[in-house]
């Protein structure tokens, strides 16, 4: 700027001057960019890049059956041998099944809650306050409450599905995965319902108004133009709604422990008991480094798939 | 009580807000084919009065006709109406065709039928090329277009337009004006239009209502409400730049009727005179338009002076607009000043009233006429 200012210097030199001027602020803001990320680059790498990088590193070596043996080196055999398992083919279906059961339910229930909330009505916010109460329950509470609802002997849910004394639902092969996805959406329900709200109020009331004027019906005019105009928050919680339940494990080690043999074994159970069970460090860090693998992955591709369905409205 | 060949009728209407009203007893008559403005400052009731025909509210009291039929308790989809809105809310995620259609779409019109219609009302909007584009790919101009296509595909028996140029540049907002007009004129719609400008409403409109307070205070052509405003609201609100007026205090001397203020007075035509002796009127609000106000030496109309002091001088392309403090209190107004004498602020001037001149009464505001 100062040498374009400066009269006595000719074209060339100017140009010469302002390029090396500009080039020397652009390495100084990047430098002062730089210095301050620093201390989040910092904190991510101690808790983040370092045990990630570690973990790819464990699961290079066997643990030994006994401990204090060493463990010792066995590259990516183990990866390869752990990763066509059968019992990891079975609990990564067992996942998908869980995320299935729950992802699209808590999504669909969430946004049925919050249209439902979302009126003018007296006494709606005692509604909006029990519908978003699940935030505030812990996993060991809404586990403990669904455990006794569940219990073959004094359960309602066992009553009302016919399914009094006995083992119970919870040791039932084909009802433990649907009754652990069930404690799950309950307890996720409330933060779905808060998204889901908060979305509607954005949605502008022109816009409705305008379909209504149009002549679309209720149905078509939530169809139409309030679902498309809430498909950020819905992708959002989709994303959210995925990475947790891959990662749930509460509601499954209080009611199951990944039983009845191996039905509730979701990847996150299988790593715990790999781990903390069977002491099989190796074992463990092949299996958190696929589940990080599968999570990176989907998450890419629901970007890639969102970016072209979603709408974002646009800042006027 | 209404006739029943008005597109759209309300008869006493009223809305109240939690006992607040924000219309009260309004009866308006819109004829098939007429361009009728609702004209009010901001929250006058004209946008509400507006919702009531669409049906996104319904009245307290009164009766809402369109094409003949009471609609007061029919959804807004049902009533034949179409609604063009300030903010235009066109559908930002659909395209330009699929905002367009959506009112067929809505109605399950045929696909083919559908076509038909869009490309129809998109050839007469100057839109073909833009069908494909989303909302936020479009000018305000075109936004403003879409928006009036999209109501226009339903061939609707009223369309309602809630301040619909607002939101454009003062230029594009000519434009839109004319086009409007135009469209108007060659599909021979029935238009009842929102607006808080004066310009757009006595350049658009067949007729005016003119609303304050959630009254209906005046109906009329243009000419109507510029030449005899019903009341100094009216005629206060109507023209630029507003109607001088000033409270002034009847005083009867023999055969001559003078009107004072501090000081200043003069003398008010004959058969303005009879009537004010008639109706035994102490106190009046004399309004006159700004462009009938003159600075002169002389008397030259016999009707006293006033002095003023000159406090603003606005240029106004070739002529001058000058704004002067009276010295019995007030400002008054004088418009396209073209004397080759320069005024400057701070001169001493003398004004006389050199055209028609408005008389209202001072306690009720109501225009006194002969």
């Amino acid at each position: 700027m100062r040498a374009g200012a400066n009269g006595s210097l000719d074209g060339t030199q100017r140009i010469g001057r302002f390029r090396n001027a500009s080039w020397l602020k652009v390495m100084r803001e990047a430098g002062l960019a730089y210095l301050w990320i620093l201390p989040a680059l910092a904190v991510f790498g101690v808790f983040v890049f370092f045990p990630l990088a570690k973990a790819v590193w464990l699961g290079f070596f066997k643990t030994p059956p006994f401990p204090n043996l060493p463990s010792h080196f066995v590259g990516v055999s183990q990866y390869a041998s752990t990763l066509s398992s059968a019992l990891f083919l079975h609990s990564l279906w067992r996942t998908i099944l869980f995320v299935i059961f729950t992802v699209p339910t808590g999504i669909v229930l969430g946004l049925l809650l919050a249209t439902l909330a979302h009126q003018r009505l007296a006494g709606i916010r005692i509604f909006r306050t029990i519908f978003s109460s699940t935030v505030a329950t812990s996993t060991a509470v809404a586990s403990v409450i669904f455990f006794t609802l569940l219990d073959p002997q004094v359960g309602l849910f066992s009553y009302w599905l016919g399914q009094r004394g006995g083992a119970g639902i919870l040791a039932n092969p084909t009802l433990a995965l649907p009754a652990v996805s069930v404690v799950t959406v309950w307890q996720n329900i409330g933060f779905t319902f808060i998204l889901m709200s908060a979305a509607l109020q954005s949605v502008p009331d022109d816009l409705l108004e305008a379909a209504r004027m149009d002549g679309a019906s209720r149905w078509y005019r939530f169809r139409a133009v309030t679902v498309p105009l809430l498909s950020p928050t819905i992708f959002f919680a989709s994303i959210v709604g995925i990475i947790g339940s891959f990662q749930a494990f509460g509601q499954i080690d209080l009611l199951t422990q990944g039983g009845p043999n191996n039905h509730t074994l979701v990847l996150i159970y299988y790593i715990y008991q790999a781990a903390y069970t069977d002491n099989n460090y190796g074992l463990a860090a092949v299996l958190s480094i696929a589940l990080f693998a599968i999570l990176f992955v989907l998450t890419l591709a629901q970007f890639w798939f969102f970016e072209r369905r979603v709408f974002y409205v646009a800042a006027n | 009580m209404a006739s029943a060949s008005a597109a759209v009728a309300l008869e006493a209407v009223s809305k109240w807000y939690d006992n607040v009203p924000a219309i009260q007893d309004a009866t308006l008559e819109v004829m098939p084919g007429e361009f009728m403005v609702l004209l009010g400052p901001s929250g006058c009731g004209k946008t509400t009065l507006l919702r009531l025909i669409a049906g996104l509210e319904n009245p307290s009291q009164g009766v809402i006709r369109i094409g003949g039929r009471v609609v007061n308790d029919v959804d807004p989809k049902d009533r034949d109406v179409a609604m063009v809105f300030q903010s235009y809310a066109l559908y930002p995620h659909m395209t330009v065709r699929r905002n367009i259609e959506f009112p067929l779409r809505s109605r399950h019109v045929p696909e083919q039928e559908r076509n038909r219609l869009v490309e129809e009302v998109a050839g007469s909007l100057q839109l073909e090329k833009l069908l494909g584009r989303k909302p936020a790919q479009l000018s305000g101009g075109q936004r403003q277009r879409v928006a009036l296509a999209r109501a226009i595909v339903r061939r609707p028996l009223a369309f309602l337009m809630d301040e619909p140029l607002s939101n454009l540049d003062a230029q594009l907002r000519i434009e839109m004006r004319a086009e409007l007009v135009e469209l108007h004129a060659k599909l021979g719609i029935t238009i009842i239009y929102v607006t808080h400008d004066q310009v757009e409403a006595t350049t658009m409109g067949n007729r005016i209502a003119v609303i304050e307070g959630g009254r209906i205070q005046q109906v009329g052509t243009p000419q109507d409400i510029y030449q005899r405003p019903v009341n100094a609201f009216v005629a206060g609100f109507v023209g630029n730049p507003p109607m001088n007026i000033i409270e002034a205090k009847v005083e009867l001397s023999g055969d001559v009727v003078n009107a004072s203020f501090q000081g200043a007075s003069f003398q008010l035509p004959a058969d303005l005179a009879t009537l004010l002796r008639k109706k035994e009127v102490s106190s009046v609000l004399v309004g006159v338009r700004p462009q009938d106000v003159s600075i002169v030496k002389e008397d030259t109309v016999g009707m006293g002076q006033l002095r003023a002091k000159v406090s603003l001088v606005e240029s106004v392309g070739s002529v001058y607009r000058i704004i002067c403090r009276l010295d019995g209190g007030g400002f008054v107004t004088v418009d396209a000043y073209r004397d080759k004498r320069e005024i400057r602020t701070g001169d001493m001037v003398e004004l006389s009233i050199t055209g028609d001149m408005h008389l209202f009464d001072a306690a009720s505001g109501e225009r006194l006429e002969p």
